[in-house]
């Protein structure tokens, strides 16, 4: 399957989406006025990863600022990895962020409160 | 009761504004304008963590507006201008802004911040995550999860007022205050 890419922007992320790898990554800042907009072909990408996937497949999340509207949008990506997750193939989401930035931890633990999928809190050490 | 305009002339004069817009409101203007609140913050603010936040509550109240405009679109030229302040004292900052809105939407919009205001901490995050988990959107394109941000980030609750400009539409100011 083709690798999935999109270079950073000042308001939305780098996404690297390359099964090669083996791992997939969200990096930046994510606060397009329209995330659905933005995040609609990864989400039609996802749609056809999620039927042939790796065995295991790691996905990093390393966002340094997102507004509402992209964490909508992010429940809607980890959504379709559950698919991976109960056809029994591997999948884990690491969650990124800075030591005492507790609204980027927050952020993390609400998602991990409403996601069936293994998601790993990671505090960057300054 | 809170009036951007109002707080806008006493302030105008004063250090502690660090940025002023007033004008319509486009995609590539709040580009720059967040551009721009960044440089700023970063020359007053060494604390990354509180930076952010500040960052991030001025996206949240810029893209509100922005959405918001949608409703006033075929309005009146001078009722489509909006209003965004970013302040810095000696204890806080402040994310203030001010638009026009139509009459019929002050009611829910209201009781909607009132009972965000009154929320625990506890009962912010439960509601908070329980909207995340309904994962759609309004016909608009918004989350419904701004006000809530808003609230959560700053640790307070917001200051409002309405101000009535004629029988259909009234100024709505908002006031978020982060402390540093």
């Amino acid at each position: 399957m083709d690798a999935y890419y999109l270079e950073a922007t000042p308001k939305t992320p780098k996404l690297d989406f390359n099964p090669d790898a083996q791992t997939f990554l969200i990096s930046g800042r994510s606060i397009p006025e329209n995330s659905i907009e933005f995040y609609k072909p990864l989400l039609d990408w996802l749609d056809k990863y999620v039927q042939n996937p790796l065995d295991s497949t790691t996905f990093e999340i390393k966002l340094e600022y997102f507004n509402t509207s992209s964490s909508k949008c992010l429940v809607e990506i980890f959504r379709k990895l559950e698919k991976i997750n109960a056809d029994g193939k591997s999948i884990t989401i690491d969650w990124y962020y800075e030591e005492e930035d507790e609204d980027m931890e927050e952020s993390g633990e609400d998602f991990k409160q409403i996601i069936k999928v293994p998601f790993k809190m990671v505090e960057i050490k300054e | 009761m809170l009036d951007t305009l109002y707080k806008f002339k006493n302030l105008k004069e004063s250090e502690e504004l660090l940025l002023a817009y007033q004008g319509t409101i486009t995609d590539s203007l709040t580009n720059n304008l967040l551009a721009l609140a960044e440089n700023k913050l970063a020359m007053v603010e060494y604390n990354s963590r509180i930076k952010k936040k500040v960052f991030n509550i001025l996206v949240e109240v810029l893209q509100n507006i922005y959405h918001n405009q949608e409703e006033i679109k075929d309005s009146a030229k001078n009722l489509q201008e909006i209003m965004v302040m970013v302040v810095k004292d000696s204890t806080s900052y402040e994310v203030i802004s001010g638009n026009y809105i139509k009459q019929e939407n002050i009611a829910h919009l209201k009781k909607r911040i009132e009972e965000i205001n009154q929320f625990t901490n506890d009962e912010l995050r439960s509601r908070y995550r329980s909207k995340l988990d309904e994962g759609v959107f309004t016909d608009t394109g918004r989350a419904g999860l701004g006000i809530m941000d808003m609230v959560r980030k700053s640790g307070q609750p917001l200051e409002f007022g309405f101000k009535t400009v004629n029988k259909d539409y009234a100024y709505f100011s908002l006031l978020v205050n982060i402390k540093h």
